[in-house]
């Protein structure tokens, strides 16, 4: 590995941030309402601290294989043949869940700003960009994820507004909806967390201690579950629960009836700052795939397959057309995602542990 | 005066040689010219030539270029004629009288070149590489040969075409140095060398072009500036290959990382100050024969917007006025598309107060925004070119023509809105306002990929436009540095002289993105305070 | 070449693309207010004010108010009934105000204001107001001030916010009112507009209890009602009281009262046999801003102003709850405090029947901290 394509542990925490904040962030309040009602934001509370869990497991496997991305990583656990198939299926993971940020992306967008403009063309001109950001190495696409970063506390001060006219009561009574309810919306609530999985890759790029990269992530998925917490919770008080369950993304909804002395309509300035968050971790995911894609096909760089990454993603992307298909899909992929981000490398971390006892093992006898 | 390097082995070789033939004449030593291999050279100037076939073989070399003058002078010492060889237009003879032929005649008549030599000018050279002969005539050299053709002598006799040092235009100041590099390189220096009195500050000549033989002086303070760095630029400027090397621009473009980018990689100022306050910083100056303009490297985006004016005001007002030029950046690639989009896509966004505003003054314009928005860019891009190529004078009436009478015009006869008027005005101003003229041109021209992104796409296209921006300033390169340091990587130590400029004395450290050898800057300049 | 590739390709993307969402606001015609009816064939008629500019010199233009009508079985069949009667695109994205019939605001409200919530492009910042008749008449009126200022939206938005300034009626918009229509343990007011001869008078609220208005609250009760809603925390609202008899000149009898600060304390407690009780108590800081009796040097004099002052608007609060519980709307949210904090008493109530009931009191408090720049 290059030590010119190395970033710093700093960097790290923004690249993960920047990859845990992406498309769920609009309708997060809402796909938890369903489940947990008016205590969502609790079901994400706690899906912050069961991922701590899955980031604990990748940061012990980046540890037990230094500077080795999962592709890298994975043979040398389960053995090299099973290693390039799960590799294949990992990468096939990592296709869908780009296909799906950019399905939520399409859904929201054509519902709330292009209504006319055909799928396709909405969806590419976010996938060519994406393309064009990871023909570089991972040093540099820190560096952007990083300088966008300070969006975040514009996006934390359009919702915080909100505050000037909220009804603190709909949050009451807290736990009403029992601990059962708030479990299950839960798992909803990791979906929404996922972006923390590319640390398998980025890991492998940044220098420094061990300790601090794991600082680093753990950090950067708290800041992200409490700035969800954030979200969901103002979201609540503004909108009396009955409303919240035909309001699909509330925190858009919210910022329609806000208006400035220069400036009306403060959700279409939003929704554009909420794009440069897609953008970005998709531009993570995107580097991820392409990094998988490079170590399957043996190609010598990541950059070659990254177009090839981006018009599949797209083309597949602009398959689902109606509502319902897109929720089939998000459900569907989101759960998948689930089990390969979160659970996949708990699994894998044991498995490297039990083979570095036996190879210990029969190292000693 | 002169800049190139003598070859002093040889001469000393040659001293050794000549010694016992000071007197020795005659065209029959050709005993010891094998050294030099005649046979490298094509168009046969040799030195085992007789003297007149030297010289008509340099004359045929000019292709009998008329300006190329002989003279025939008679030693006062042992009566030998020499020849005094000269390009006639590049030479000073004023000077070549007083330098040369009135303290050969006038001192003691025993003497003879050689001496001369040593002794008298250090204008006067003998030189010995008869392969430089022609170089040498084109650098306004003066040459005299002597029946002894082992050697000639050199004369520098320049004539003096340069202009006054003289403000430059384009990057004129309020307060502060009013000097400005002229076309001549020696003066160039001197002026660095003047406010850089340290012995650290070192100057490497380059040459490039097969037949333009241009000459480049590379500055740097050799304590501060990176080696690698160095080395970088050292090594791209020598690889390049060319036959002619006209203006700088052809040596930024061979040199720069990315060609293929709208954002200029060096710095080209005409400023002296300017340069030796970013030599201090650990940049390299280059410097070329007759150009005023000098290119600074590696550079930053922020390096393009400071302007020696910010460190002689307050620091608060240097600050306040570097941050509207930066915002000014943002208003010139994105006023015009801002703009389309909200008339053309997010009407919702203007206030309720200024809608019937907008769209009365919209309403009878029959073009759609984007057309109206080029055709004004264009027009005011068509005003600029068109006062640069003319006389002071005529170009203010061009600027009251277009700017006046068209911009009126246009709107009382309904074709553009009043709106959009403003709009392309601000923007106009707004892209005059980067202290660099490249960084101006790039800002200038960048606007219209956002016009047509914002008129297909509205504040999605914009927003699209500028993360492709930003990405390729944070992948930029210029020699090997990040372009869009100190906010990509992020150093929040260097924001100090970027986007605000803090008072000198809190400047105690060098912007790490060149990653200068020696960081500390050591400006305690209020220790008085403490005391 | 790849890079040469690819930008061909971005820019041949930007050629093709035609520009399928542009809606230019030159083509458009915006509404600008927009008022509902109920017919009584049981239509909706839909009353739009299009303000067109006439002379487009120097921004300043004189404005002509046009107003379009159409009737359709919804809102938006209306809406699409009007378009065809305009040349250009109708679009209500700029839109100010939504007028209410009082009639139509009788029947469910959430049934016309359904498209409004429901279209992306809709204003849900607009003030909303329910007009005593027809809302087409005060759109349609010819008013003094509508013929110099720029069209009847932008007039009638105007007077309501001077009248919420004045917190003769509560800020509400669109989306205010939403999640508060939606909330069973709550209800909401919003301006109550009177047509008069010359003018339209912001005269008070009208009070809703679920999607329904239930009746209005006038003049200075309105003043008292936004009081009592606590949210206008800092606003300046005037109150002339009168305070005494005594007086042969009318005049004397009464003091005008600016409040710099209001502080509500809302209980809602629950005795163990169920039984409800609410209580707001308002603490209100006051500047005196007419008093011609002059003398307000000692203590005792002011003590007795405020203590006339607190019985005075604390009867005139307990009128106005009373109305409200006659009306059987909860607009301070006694049934939302409950919801919260004794969610087992509210899951066993039926909270329509039970509100007119409960023990609901509320006092103020007046304390004076001014009185202007003469004693």
């Amino acid at each position: 590995m290059n030590s010119s394509h190395t970033i710093t542990h700093r960097q790290l925490f923004f690249v993960i941030v920047q990859s845990q904040i992406g498309v769920g962030v609009l309708s997060l309040p809402y796909t938890l309402f369903a489940k947990a009602k008016t205590d969502g934001w609790i079901s994400l509370l706690l899906a912050g601290l069961f991922i701590q869990v899955s980031i604990l497991a990748i940061w012990k496997l980046c540890e037990l294989y230094p500077k080795q991305t999962i592709f890298d990583f994975m043979p040398k656990i389960v053995g090299t043949k099973l290693g390039v198939v799960l590799n294949a299926l990992f990468v096939v993971h990592l296709f869908s869940v780009c296909v799906v940020i950019l399905i939520l992306y399409n859904s929201i967008v054509s519902k709330w700003i292009f209504f006319q403009t055909p799928r396709l063309v909405v969806i590419l001109i976010l996938a060519l960009t994406c393309v064009y950001c990871i023909t570089c190495t991972a040093r540099e696409i820190a560096r952007f994820l990083m300088l966008v970063s300070p969006l975040l506390l514009v996006l934390f001060f359009f919702v915080a507004y909100a505050y000037s006219d909220v009804h603190l009561l709909y949050a009451f009574p807290v736990g009403a909806a029992g601990i059962k309810t708030i479990l299950s919306g839960s798992t909803d609530a990791l979906i929404s967390l996922l972006g923390f999985d590319t640390a398998l890759v980025f890991i492998a790029y940044t220098q420094g201690k061990s300790n601090s990269k794991l600082k680093a992530i753990s950090y950067a998925s708290l800041c992200v579950t409490l700035f969800y917490c954030f979200v969901t919770f103002t979201t609540y008080i503004f909108f009396n629960p009955v409303e919240i369950e035909i309001v699909p993304e509330p925190v858009l909804y919210m910022l329609k009836a806000f208006s400035f002395k220069i400036l009306e309509r403060t959700d279409l300035i939003f929704l554009s700052i909420w794009i440069v968050f897609v953008t970005t971790s998709l531009i993570s995911y995107f580097f991820f795939t392409a990094k998988g894609v490079q170590k399957l096909l043996k190609l010598n760089h990541h950059k070659s397959a990254a177009p090839y990454v981006g018009i599949i993603c797209a083309l597949i992307a602009s398959i689902p057309g109606s509502k319902l298909d897109v929720q089939l899909w998000s459900k569907l992929i989101g759960m998948s995602a689930l089990c390969c981000s979160a659970l996949f490398p708990i699994f894998l971390l044991l498995i490297a542990i039990i083979r570095k006892r036996k190879e210990k093992g029969a190292v000693s006898t | 005066m002169t800049f190139f390097k003598k070859p002093k082995k040889l001469l000393e070789q040659k001293n050794t040689v000549n010694e016992d033939n000071i007197k020795g004449s005659g065209p029959s030593s050709q005993s010891n010219i094998d050294t030099n291999s005649p046979s490298e050279q094509d168009d046969t100037i040799n030195q085992n030539q007789s003297i007149d076939d030297l010289l008509k073989s340099i004359e045929k070399s000019f292709s009998s270029s008329e300006d190329l003058m002989t003279h025939w002078i008679e030693m006062p010492a042992d009566k030998s004629k020499v020849a005094l060889i000269f390009l006639d237009s590049i030479i000073d003879k004023q000077k070549l009288q007083d330098l040369i032929l009135n303290p050969l005649f006038e001192l003691d008549k025993g003497i003879d070149l050689h001496t001369f030599e040593q002794v008298i000018n250090i204008d006067f050279r003998k030189q010995t590489d008869f392969s430089k002969i022609q170089e040498l005539l084109l650098q306004s050299y003066t040459l005299i040969f002597t029946k002894d053709t082992n050697c000639f002598f050199s004369v520098f006799t320049p004539v003096k075409t340069e202009r006054d040092i003289a403000e430059p235009d384009n990057e004129a100041v309020i307060r502060g140095s009013h000097e400005g590099f002229i076309e001549s390189m020696s003066t160039n220096i001197a002026l660095i060398r003047k406010r850089l009195k340290s012995p650290k500050l070192v100057v490497k000549y380059l040459k490039v072009g097969k037949e333009t033989h241009t000459n480049i002086a590379m500055l740097y303070m050799s304590d501060i500036a990176n080696p690698e760095v160095l080395h970088e630029i050292e090594g791209r400027i020598t690889s390049i290959e060319a036959d002619a090397v006209m203006t700088p621009g052809n040596i930024e473009e061979s040199i720069e990382d990315k060609t293929f980018s709208l954002f200029p990689q060096t710095l080209s100022t005409e400023r002296p100050d300017r340069v030796a306050a970013n030599l201090m910083e650990g940049r390299v100056a280059l410097l070329y024969d007759s150009s005023p303009t000098v290119n600074l490297a590696p550079v930053n985006f922020f390096v393009f917007y400071q302007t020696p004016d910010d460190y002689n005001k307050r620091w608060m007002l240097g600050s306040f006025y570097r941050m509207i030029r930066l915002f000014s950046f943002y208003i010139a690639i994105g006023l015009p598309a801002f703009y389309i989009a909200i008339v053309s896509f997010h009407y919702e966004v203007i206030p309720s107060a200024l809608i019937l505003l907008m769209k009365s003054s919209l309403e009878n314009i029959p073009y759609p925004p984007l057309f109206e928005a080029l055709v004004m860019e264009l027009t005011i891009e068509l005003i600029r070119e068109a006062a640069i190529r003319l006389p002071t004078r005529i170009g203010s009436t061009i600027a009251i023509v277009g700017g006046l009478v068209i911009g009126d015009a246009v709107v009382k006869a309904g074709l553009i809105s009043n709106l959009m008027i403003i709009v392309v005005a601000t923007t106009a101003i707004a892209a005059y306002t980067v202290p660099s003229n490249e960084m101006s041109l790039a800002v200038r021209l960048l606007r219209f990929p956002f016009m047509v992104a914002a008129a297909t796409f509205g504040f999605l296209g914009i927003v699209f436009g500028l993360i492709l921006m930003f990405f390729h300033l944070c992948r930029l390169y210029s020699f090997g540095t990040p372009y869009f340091a100190p906010l990509a990587p992020f150093k929040i130590g260097d924001l100090k002289d970027t986007i605000i400029r803090l008072p000198f004395f809190k400047m105690n450290s060098r912007p790490s993105d060149i990653n200068p050898i020696k960081k500390d800057e050591d400006n305690h300049t209020r220790k008085w305070e403490k005391s | 070449m790849r890079r040469v590739k690819l930008i061909s390709l971005f820019s041949s993307l930007l050629l093709l693309t035609g520009c399928w969402d542009q809606t230019q606001l030159n083509e458009t015609k915006l509404v600008r207010a927009a008022g509902f009816d109920y017919l009584k064939n049981g239509k909706i008629r839909n009353t739009a004010s299009i303000p067109q500019s006439v002379n487009m010199d120097a921004g300043t233009g004189q404005v002509n108010n046009q107003i379009f009508y159409a009737v359709g079985n919804t809102t938006r069949q209306s809406r699409i009934k009007l378009d065809q009667k305009v040349s250009e695109k109708v679009d209500a994205s700029k839109n100010l105000i939504v007028i209410l019939g009082e009639k139509a605001a009788r029947k469910d409200i959430y049934h016309i204001l359904d498209v409004f919530y429901r279209d992306p492009k809709s204003a849900l910042n607009a003030r909303i107001a329910v007009a005593k008749g027809s809302a087409s008449d005060v759109l349609s009126g010819r008013f003094e001030e509508t013929e110099t200022s720029i069209g009847i939206g932008t007039y009638l938005n105007e007077s309501i916010r001077s009248a919420e300034d004045a917190s003769i009626v509560p800020v509400e918009n669109i989306q205010t009112i939403c999640p508060v229509m939606f909330d069973p343990g709550q209800d909401f007011g919003i301006p109550y507009l009177v047509p008069e001869k010359n003018a339209v008078s912001v005269n008070g609220v009208a009070v809703f209890h679920g999607y329904r208005m239930v009746g209005t609250i006038h003049g200075a009760q309105g003043v008292l009602y936004t009081l009592l809603t606590g949210k206008q925390k800092n606003r300046s609202m005037s109150i002339t009281k009168k305070i005494s008899n005594k007086h042969k000149d009318k005049i004397l009898n009464y003091v005008s009262i600016r409040v710099k600060k209001n502080k509500r304390t809302f209980n809602v407690n629950v005795s163990p046999d169920d039984k409800i009780s609410a209580h707001i108590k308002l603490t209100m800081n006051v500047v005196i801003t007419e008093y011609p009796r002059d003398n307000l040097t000692s203590k005792k004099k002011i003590k007795k102003i405020e203590q006339a002052l607190s019985k005075s608007l604390t009867k005139d609060a307990n009128n106005v709850l009373k109305k409200l519980q006659g009306m059987n709307s909860d607009a301070f949210g006694v049934g939302r405090k409950l919801i919260a904090f004794h969610n087992p008493t509210w899951k066993k109530l039926d909270w329509n029947k039970e509100y007119p009931n409960i023990d609901y009191t509320a006092s103020i408090k007046v304390k004076v901290i001014g009185h202007g720049i003469i004693e």
